[in-house]
């Protein structure tokens, strides 16, 4: 193993010498992204920070001890910190069992559920809420059903709501994270275990789930960031009880007024400091569970018979149900006429034609997610080529650099920019400049790593082989690297595009009175109780988001890798 | 089709470092125009690095290399004209076969008609005409590999380089495609340099061969001349089997005497005294007859039937056992593991090797990678 690093290495060295002849475009880049990160990153953060010890006149941590001695904020602090830790672990359950059982079992549609897992990722977080009440409210449709049959369900709003939302919320992420660690299984692993006398169970949680550690932590880390730091959903699903999100979301509004964020800046730095102790945490997990191994032979499909399939086949599609539930509630109930903040069974467009604040959303959101999405992916494959190819110095501090963003939640990011950029020097408040800076950076380490790992598993022989055949490096990297890094750009730009459309928490801080986007008018419109405007628009950002994917798959055919 | 006047190879005291370690030590040897050479090692010996020098992926530290008399030290490897094959391939996934053979040619200023020609007769050679439209995730491994020779003959290089391209393939493949590889040199007249790990396959299509071990070139020569006349016990070893074993020399160097007293007759060029070691091979030693007299006496410790031989091991009461293989035929039923049996020497030219305790300990550690 230690060869063939060192191999790479020298191959690596080699090709490079031929590049690096002076001042050019490459060698700037590494810079620029440095820079890139520095500004758009690190300063409105270290701003973030300095704000939070500069509100109170004498003693620069009172807002500290604050939280940590008023039972109101600790309160917050440790619902948040139990609710997530609980989403986290369900969602790992669910989404680890059901991404083994599509992968390995004869499970029909495999497509179909690939595609519906995706499409839960990308529809905004608190439609999900929203739908959950409509179905499962005091009001909810199926609940008064139940009631009627004579079952006392209770309502959902609440915990038990939020635990439902958030977990569903966080399910394609271990979803997918797990499935791509079990496509680097190799079959011999589980015959080796079995050939050595473990039933097929034991084989499982002995041999295969330890080589999923790594992609399952990722996967887990992502639902415990969003699940902490979302306050879209508890509240609009929440009721009374008390989050942290939902706390530093007040506070920023509260102290808007008086222009001292002391307070809002200090509950993001908490908030940030969990995030980022629960990256740290699962990054040595992960590395202390890293085979770099990859498989010759994958896994088989195995075939199950009788009641066991159909209960497997059961399990997948309750799960894929649940999760689509919401988004089905949505697209149904915006064409149904409400009265009374009810829905009847009545048909109507007026949730598509009554809303004012429909087209102005619309063209913001298409407007930004385009901008954000075209120079995120640009930079993305650009920093991740240099990352990968290029032989610099900067590449470990942009590594660490891009590492960042991950645990930066989407309110600690729009608290952050509003501080770095909404007032001076830049007095960027409210513009859509900011939203689309904000966006870029939330999504650029993303970009990023997609390109820079593909790259570094296809290894640099066949660029050497073309400078071989006489090709010189630089047509060498636009006839060679690029067409084969082109896939991973395109579904790294649709992912980019879909998630910055349904982004919700930064937007809430950033956006202006002419930048209000879909996901900002959704949540009024929710707020408001205009349920059918709220279906309506929650249908169109659906659909919206899903267009590219759409195009793309038409485009590269049905390779349903292209979604993953 | 080759017409170029002088393709030769000269690497001149070539030495590459990465950061403390010597990755290859002094290099200096010529590979002649038209030559089929091949680099011989186990792996981390340095030989593939070497290739990637020639071909321009890594700088040398210090030493010199020419292809024909013109010194390409300063030359980008785009610009070196070596045909490069590469061990995993290093096939274009996003292009057609076809596409794949044309790449290089179309770098060069090269009509449309020449260029279909070219690209069809290079397939043709590798036998995959009618494949051109395919997609390389379409093909066998031995079928992709063709296209990556195909890739690198159709440019016509000056000298064509190959880094174990048929290690991935497996043992039949890598015969037949071995021998097309021969073939197509032969008739190309393309001066080639070949690395592998694997003897059989170097002794088999080399025209000459240089040993390489931890970053050194132990010996340059034929294949005869390394099989027969090792020069180090390293090469020995790894080119071929038999005992090793260590010995004093004595009488001005015309015998060695083993550890159980047993005096073997060597011929050395000058008197020399003092430890060493002698190798033997299995073709050097046969059993004894009933009742002849033998140099060795000792024990079968085991017998294994190859088919047309059977291999015997016997203790003779010193650190190696001797490795026998006799006839399947004559091969003495009664010669079973803890009988005793007579070894006569047939060679009258024993190797011996100086005893370098350094190159002694790394040689070992090396057979035993």
């Amino acid at each position: 193993m230690m060869t063939t690093f060192n191999q790479h290495k020298q191959r690596l060295g080699g090709v490079l010498a031929q590049y690096r002849q002076g001042f050019n475009f490459w060698s700037l880049m590494p810079l620029l992204a440095v820079v890139l990160f520095a500004v758009f990153l690190i300063y409105p953060l270290v701003r973030m920070f300095t704000e939070s010890l500069a509100g109170t006149d004498s003693d620069v941590l009172g807002v500290y001890v604050e939280l940590f001695t008023k039972a109101y904020y600790f309160e917050s602090l440790i619902n948040s910190f139990l609710i997530s830790i609980t989403v986290t672990l369900m969602a790992g359950l669910v989404g680890v069992a059901l991404s083994y059982f599509v992968y390995r079992f004869n499970v029909p549609g495999k497509i179909a559920i690939r595609a519906a897992v995706v499409l839960t990722l990308v529809s905004p977080p608190f439609i999900g809420a929203y739908s959950w009440i409509l179905l499962f409210g005091a009001n909810g449709i199926l609940r008064k059903a139940l009631v009627a049959g004579g079952l006392d369900f209770p309502s959902i709003v609440g915990v038990p709501g939020m635990l439902v939302v958030l977990t569903l919320q966080g399910l394609p992420f271990v979803f997918l994270m797990t499935s791509s660690a079990l496509s680097s299984v190799d079959q011999s692993v589980e015959d080796g275990s079995i050939n050595l006398g473990r039933t097929r169970t034991s084989t499982f949680f002995r041999a295969i789930l330890p080589q999923l550690r790594g992609g399952i932590s990722t996967g887990m880390l992502l639902v415990f960031v969003t699940a902490f730091s979302d306050f879209g959903t508890p509240a609009v699903i929440g009721k009374n009880v008390r989050v942290f999100p939902t706390l530093v979301y007040n506070s920023y509004i509260n102290e808007a007024q008086g222009a001292d964020f002391s307070q809002a800046a200090s509950f993001s730095v908490v908030l940030l400091v969990v995030c980022i102790g629960a990256l740290l945490l699962q990054r040595s997990y992960a590395k202390r569970h890293a085979y770099g191994v990859s498989a010759v032979t994958p896994l088989a499909p195995m075939e199950l018979h009788g009641i066991k399939r159909i209960l497997v086949i059961a399990a997948v599609y309750g799960v894929i149900l649940i999760a689509v539930l919401p988004l089905i509630t949505v697209i149904v109930t915006s064409f149904l006429k409400t009265e009374f903040q009810r829905f009847t069974w009545n048909f109507t467009l007026d949730g598509y034609t009554t809303d004012a604040t429909l087209l102005p959303a619309l063209g913001n959101t298409l407007l930004f997610t385009t901008i954000a999405t075209v120079t995120c992916t640009l930079a993305g494959a650009i920093i991740g080529y240099v990352i990968a190819r290029r032989k610099t110095r900067l590449g470990s501090t942009i590594d660490l650099l891009s590492m960042v963003p991950y645990a930066v939640a989407g309110v600690v990011f729009g608290i952050a920019f509003s501080m770095g950029f909404g007032s001076s020097p830049f007095f960027l408040a409210g513009t859509g400049l900011i939203l689309v800076m904000a966006y870029f950076m939330r999504r650029l380490p993303y970009s990023i790593r997609s390109i820079s790992s593909l790259l570094g598993q296809l290894g640099t022989s066949a660029e050497e082989a073309s400078v071989n055949l006489g090709v010189p490096p630089s047509q060498t990297f636009w006839r060679i690297t690029v067409p084969m890094i082109v896939p991973a750009i395109v579904s790294g730009a649709l992912l980019t595009w879909a998630t910055v459309i349904r982004e919700f928490n930064a937007t809430a801080i950033l956006y202006g009175s002419s930048t209000a986007t879909m996901t900002i008018q959704v949540f009024s419109n929710v707020s408001y109780g205009r349920y059918e405007n709220a279906s309506a628009m929650g249908t169109i950002l659906i659909v919206v988001s899903l267009i590219p994917v759409v195009i793309l798959m038409k485009v590269f055919g049905k390779d349903d890798k292209i979604l993953v | 089709m080759q017409n170029h006047e002088d393709s030769s190879v000269t690497l001149d005291g070539i030495q590459i470092r990465y950061g403390g370690n010597v990755a290859v030590e002094d290099a200096s040897f010529t590979i002649e125009s038209g030559e089929f050479f091949t680099l011989l090692g186990p792996s981390g010996c340095g030989k593939t690095t070497l290739l990637r020098t020639i071909a321009g992926f890594n700088r040398q530290s210090s030493g010199s290399l020419r292809i024909g008399t013109v010194t390409i030290d300063d030359l980008p490897a785009h610009r070196r004209d070596t045909g490069m094959v590469f061990q995993n391939y290093a096939i274009f996934p996003h292009l057609t076969v076809w596409e794949n053979v044309a790449y290089g040619l179309r770098a060069r200023k090269i009509s449309k008609d020449e260029l279909k020609v070219r690209v069809d007769e290079a397939l043709a050679m590798v036998d995959l005409g009618g494949y051109g439209d395919r997609m390389p995730r379409n093909l066998s491994g031995g079928q992709q590999q063709r296209v990556v020779i195909a890739r690198a003959i159709v440019i016509r290089p000056r000298v064509l380089l190959m880094d174990e391209p048929l290690a991935n393939l497996d043992a039949k493949l890598r015969v037949r495609l071995r021998n097309d590889v021969r073939k197509l040199q032969q008739e190309l007249g393309i001066t080639t340099i070949y690395v592998t790990h694997d003897q059989e396959e170097a002794l088999d299509i080399s025209d000459r061969l240089a040993v390489m071990s931890n970053g050194r070139v132990l010996q340059v020569g034929t294949p005869e001349e390394i099989y027969a006349s090792p020069q180090h016990m390293f090469v020995a070893k790894f080119v071929g089997e038999g005992a090793f074993i260590p010995a004093q020399l004595q009488d001005g160097g015309t015998s060695a005497r083993l550890a159980n007293g047993v005096a073997v007759p060597v011929r050395l060029p000058e008197a020399a005294s003092g430890p060493c070691h002698i190798g033997l091979r299995p073709e050097e030693l046969r059993l004894a007859n009933a009742g002849e007299d033998s140099l060795f006496a000792g024990t079968v410790v085991s017998r294994s039937y190859l088919g047309p031989q059977v291999q015997l091991r016997v203790d003779i009461g010193v650190e190696e056992t001797l490795l026998l293989r006799v006839p399947s035929a004559e091969c003495p039923r009664s010669a079973q593991p803890g009988v005793a049996v007579g070894v006569v020497l047939v060679s009258a030219d024993v190797a011996v090797f100086a005893n370098d305790a350094a190159a002694e300990r790394e040689a070992r550690e090396d057979v035993l990678v």
